[in-house]
């Protein structure tokens, strides 16, 4: 089992050098520098100003040196935790992925929770009425979900609260800790929009585990045994088609923490979506690259951690 | 098609009458009234602006987020947006030859941080965006061609000496850029970015940043003017979708929008009738819409094409629609807001490119492309994604397309754009605006005029536009200057081949919630938000 | 041939419908030359008209024909989503299957190469690659190629593996079949199930994304008809001109459910454990 983990761990390495090298050199190969863009976005100076200024920024920031070396520059302090500073904001980054890190985990947790607790039983009873009226309607509604862009859905959220209520989900952002009651009434609204959205694979994928283990000898027998049909349902069909269930939640879970983006802009919620947005068009690069070595980080370990759980829930399953 | 456009001219007209309930500069019926003390101003920033150095940076966010902090040694009147008065400086002298000003400080002022302020923290300030080697692209840029050297006389005294008599230096001082630090605060922490620098001997005191959501300040009690300010705090939310600003400001979250991106008119519409508590106004805020021609580049390097571009172009057509009607066509000059430095708009109207009927302009642009280009020809045109930068494109792609220039839209990202604009990267930028940083009028032309403006992207260089905006701007008799300015706006408006063109000035929709008294919008989007004398009556 | 399809109707009413939705989509996806009114780029109609019958779907903020955007979006979507799709999900399943077939090295690689794409957040890796490459419908295709690619690789792989550990292919390798006729004809062939639903569903997972795309300003280019772009564009101005939102989240709606509802019936159908009923 540690053997096993320690493998896993070990694969971890390549993966995460080879999404950091991917970024960084897609990064370089985007228009633009921050140097330009800061120089130019003002426009005021005279143009020999500018080019002497970019050619100054390029010089602080260390970007004049060969790409090679600023990658391995990177790379060598990221090992040891430090990130660098942020071209933007002027301070490490780390001390902004502290900030921002748990608030996107948050609002990720808090989606994924509405989203299986309104998938998985819609699954459920899909299956468990198959090609009944109750099995379409709620295909149509799960889809439903799926059928409009996550921003228009936002939006529309946004405005109809509004327009009905005359209220709007908090601007300033309040940690759970400090207030949970001002967290939640934030954050519910793009957690509740954005599990609609992910719930219609959950429940495509709960429902048709459900029909494979209906099927399967073990409830034939436990009908046959004259249980009765909720306890079928219940106790031993739905434990067993959970497990496949549980690993996609995992691997979406993992994806959520990036996917988050447009809920955050549209609900000002100050995570790392909405920050990772404007390092990319700012051409923050030490902040791209922290955020997005963190982002598949955390998708590799929710990837171990649900292996894992599936290999306790699980028994018949053993390691090599 | 004449006769839905009309009706819709017409619509525009008729709404924007109902909606202009107040006038930008109209005395505000609070005037009378007794300020009431307390109370939050809650409004937003477009976007997050990262770091604070109001010295170093050039984002409307940055100056937004620091404003109230700070003092200058001069500003704008909070009653009278248009007038120079003092604020650190309790008076000025000027020498009779116009090169020396003496600024009189005023004593007992005290930073946010308790520590006693004096004229070492005017010189540090200055000294600070005058070194040549420190980016400083708004004050900094503005004062370094004028300024020689600052120097403390006394404790109280400090004297700026000119390298000539520069019109436009009190206005420079008074922006809302040049703005004065505490040199123990610089000296503590090297620069002005991090929100624990923000100390200030403005009327509030930086409270909190918390990154991409909210700035707030909160009330100086020891503020130098006795009674001031009103208000308990200020609250800045971050807000940076388009519908997650509007939707703020209809659920009353915010009580004013004062900043860019104005209001759009459909917007505007929608607030009206959302709330009743508001007053919704048309203001210019103080920037050119400019189509910018790549003089370095074919097919604009031929000023016979550039010429076409300058006469196609329906400046009227562009304000009515893509600004819904809020600006003013065809100036150089905004008589809205430099007075009478620019040449009449009538004048103005009757000059190629702008004059009506447009047809024989386009006529002639057309056989000016055929000159060259029998079959006419096909041009990328680029936008930066940014507000409805993109539907203008679309007008001026059409515009483009009666002429023989047949163009494909190329779209840059909001802040990648710039660079792309600022190497020359592009054959003809559709829109940009460009907003003043000093209400004066020397400004456009040394930001998108003369050869070395920092953004003339087009790299145009007409030694003659330059020679008039340097004996313009060097002049100091009011009267002469006037006179030169006009001289260089008719030579740029019949030449009509310049590299930059100016669609018109840029007006938008704003709101302010009848509750709030003691505000005045400023002449640029940077002054004036300080909120010194603003409050909130019952 | 009548009778298969009548079953089909009975069987899978939702599915039907589906079908019937994608067909009208691709019919209006080709004529939308000769349906559409108007140009999709054409100008210079007053702005913001309301529904009437000149203009049935109204006009939008620069004064264009909402109908006519929204009839050639279904060709820029239909042409977005199937094009990428095909492109990705099959590249992928191909990658996925002979890999996973192959097994070794060259999995335990290709599996690494899998991991690293699919641990960049899409939304972030399509925004800088549509940076990177500029703004075009055919780069945003690119760009959903790439997202698309390591899924299918993944789960295609997967089933290969369940094939692979079947008797035939067993039984083939014992009788000498070379690598290359058992991969193309025993293992792909027995894939084939699984790369149609992935098609039928990522094809509106593609259009959505491409729409999602569009209001971080990575979309195809605004003035293209992308109904993302439509979309984007009237929530600016949502209660003045609730047409330019309605119609084009109506067939964006319309398109993600009926290809789904196909998807799923052709899963049902396709995978012999899910026939028939609990009872």
């Amino acid at each position: 089992m540690s053997t096993y983990v320690l493998r896993r761990l070990l694969l971890f390495v390549p993966t995460l050098v080879g999404a950091s090298v991917l970024i960084f050199v897609l990064m370089r190969l985007v228009p633009g520098d921050i140097a330009e863009i800061l120089v130019y976005q003002t426009g005021s100076e005279s143009s020999t100003v500018q080019k002497r200024q970019i050619q100054q920024i390029r010089r602080e920031l260390g970007l004049d040196r060969p790409v090679v070396i600023q990658y391995l520059d990177w790379i060598g302090g990221a090992v040891r935790g430090d990130f660098g500073q942020s071209y933007v904001q002027r301070r490490p980054v780390v001390d902004i992925l502290k900030e921002r890190f748990p608030r996107s985990m948050e609002l990720a947790a808090l989606t994924l929770l509405l989203a299986v607790v309104w998938a998985v039983p819609l699954g459920v009873v899909s299956a468990v009425r198959q090609n009944g009226p109750l099995d379409y309607l709620a295909r149509l509604v799960s889809l439903s979900g799926l059928s409009l862009p996550l921003f228009f859905t936002g939006a529309l959220i946004l405005y109809g609260l509004v327009r009905i209520f005359r209220w709007l989900p908090p601007l300033e952002f309040a940690s759970f800790t400090e207030d949970p009651v001002e967290n939640l009434k934030q954050l519910i609204w793009p957690a509740l929009a954005q599990a609609y959205y992910i719930s219609a694979p959950i429940t495509r994928l709960t429902r048709s585990q459900m029909l494979e283990v209906i099927r399967q000898d073990y409830v034939r027998t436990a009908r046959a045994k004259g249980l009765a049909e909720r306890a079928v349902v219940y106790r031993h069909a739905l434990r067993n088609s959970l497990l496949p269930v549980v690993t996609f939640i995992g691997w979406w879970g993992g994806r959520l923490l990036g996917g988050l983006v447009i809920m955050e802009i549209i609900f000002v919620v100050p995570g790392m979506g909405s920050a990772l947005i404007q390092a990319v068009s700012q051409r923050d690069y030490p902040t791209v690259q922290a955020m997005i070595f963190v982002m598949s980080l955390v998708f590799l370990l929710v990837n171990l951690a649900v292996d894992l759980l599936y290999a306790w829930l699980d028994p018949r399953i053993r390691y090599a | 098609m004449s006769m839905s456009l009309s009706r819709c001219t017409r619509l525009a007209a008729l709404a924007a009458a109902l909606l202009v309930t107040i006038g930008p500069l109209a005395p505000s019926a609070g005037a009378q009234e007794k300020p009431r003390p307390g109370g939050i101003l809650t409004w937003f920033d477009y976007g997050d602006p990262g770091r604070l150095d109001v010295h170093a940076e050039s984002p409307l966010v940055v100056q937004q987020a620091t404003a109230g902090v700070y003092s200058g040694l001069l500003h704008y009147d909070p009653d009278d947006p248009s007038k120079i008065v003092a604020d650190l400086a309790e008076r000025w002298t000027v020498s009779p030859d116009g090169k020396t000003y003496t600024f009189h400080l005023r004593k007992n002022v005290k930073w946010h941080d308790g520590q006693p302020f004096s004229s070492a923290d005017v010189k540090a300030s200055f000294d600070r965006v005058l070194n040549p080697d420190f980016k400083s692209p708004k004050c900094g840029a503005s004062l370094k061609p004028m300024v020689a050297s600052v120097e403390a006389v006394d404790a109280n005294t400090v004297e700026f000496k000119l390298k000539f008599a520069a019109a436009p230096f009190l206005p420079s001082i008074a922006s809302a850029w040049c703005r004065v630090a505490a040199k123990h605060i610089l000296a503590k922490y090297g620069d002005l970015n991090s929100a624990e620098a923000q100390v200030g001997t403005g009327p509030f005191k930086f409270k909190k940043y918390e990154r991409g959501s909210v700035i707030e300040w909160e009330k100086n009690p020891s503020y130098f003017i006795p009674g001031l300010p009103y208000l308990d705090g200020v609250k800045q939310f971050i807000l940076v979708g388009g519908p997650t600003q509007l939707a703020a400001a209809k659920a009353s979250k915010i009580m004013l929008w004062d900043a860019w991106p104005p209001m759009r008119k459909t917007q505007a519409d929608e607030l009206a009738r959302a709330r009743t508590d508001v007053d919704i106004y048309q203001a210019p805020i103080n920037t050119v819409f400019f189509i910018y021609l790549n003089a370095k580049k074919p097919p604009f390097d031929n000023p016979d094409l550039r010429r076409a571009v300058n006469l196609a172009i329906d400046r009227q057509e562009l304000v009515a629609k893509s600004l819904e009607g809020a600006g003013v066509p065809c100036a150089i000059l905004d008589p809205k807001l430099v007075g009478d430095f620019a040449l009449p708009l009538d004048e103005v109207a009757k000059s190629p490119g702008c004059r009506q009927p447009k047809e024989p302009d386009i006529a002639d642009a057309k056989k000016l492309v055929e000159k060259h280009y029998p079959n006419g020809l096909d041009i990328e045109v680029a936008v930066r994604q940014v507000g409805n930068y993109v539907d203008r494109g679309q007008l001026v792609l059409s515009q483009l397309r009666k002429i023989g220039i047949r163009g494909t839209m190329k779209t840059h990202e909001s802040a990648a754009g710039y660079a792309a604009f600022g190497k020359g990267d592009f054959t003809i930028i559709a829109t940009q605006d460009r907003a003043m940083d000093v209400n004066e009028p020397s400004g456009v032309f040394h930001i998108s005029y003369t050869t070395e403006s920092g953004s003339n992207y087009g790299q145009y260089s007409d030694p003659k536009v330059d020679e008039l905006a340097e004996r313009a701007l060097k002049e100091s008799n009011r009267d002469k200057r006037k006179q030169a300015y006009w001289e260089l706006q008719r030579y740029l408006l019949a030449k009509c081949d310049h590299a930059s063109i100016a669609v018109g000035w840029v007006e938008g929709w704003f709101f302010k919630d009848k509750k709030l008294r003691g505000y005045k919008p400023g002449l640029t989007t940077y002054d004036n938000n300080t909120f010194m004398k603003a409050w909130i009556a019952q | 041939m009548r009778a298969a399809l009548a079953r089909f109707v009975i069987g899978q009413p939702l599915g039907a419908a589906g079908a019937v939705v994608v067909l009208v989509l691709i019919v209006v996806a080709l004529a939308a030359p000769a349906l559409a009114p108007h140009g999709p780029k054409e100008t210079g109609f007053a702005t913001y008209v309301a529904p009437s019958r000149e203009f049935p779907m109204g006009t939008d903020q620069v004064g264009r024909d909402v109908l006519s955007r929204v009839i050639w979006g279904a060709r820029l979507s239909l042409y977005v989503g199937v094009v990428s799709v095909l492109f990705g999900v099959t590249l992928g399943a191909l990658w996925g299957a002979v890999t996973g077939y192959l097994g070794g090295a060259a999995d335990a690689g290709s599996q690494r190469v899998v991991d690293i794409l699919m641990a960049l957040p899409p939304i972030i890796l399509a925004l800088s690659l549509m940076a990177a490459l500029g703004q075009s419908v055919n780069n945003v295709i690119v760009a959903l190629v790439i997202l698309l690619t390591p899924t299918a690789a993944r789960t295609i792989r997967s089933v290969a593996l369940g094939v692979s550990a079947t008797p035939f292919i067993e039984a083939a390798q014992a009788a000498g079949a070379s690598r290359t006729r058992i991969i193309f004809r025993h293992l792909i062939p027995n894939c084939m199930a699984s790369y149609i639903v992935l098609v039928t569903t990522n094809i509106s997972y593609a259009i959505v994304v491409e729409a999602s795309l569009s209001f971080i300003g990575a979309g195809a280019p605004p003035d293209e008809p992308s109904w993302g772009g439509m979309l984007t564009a009237g929530i600016q101005a949502l209660e003045t001109a609730p047409w330019m939102v309605f119609f084009p989240g109506l067939a964006i709606s319309l398109a993600v459910f009926g290809l789904n509802l196909l998807g799923d019936s052709i899963r049902d159908l396709t995978d012999p454990r899910l026939r028939g009923g609990l009872g």
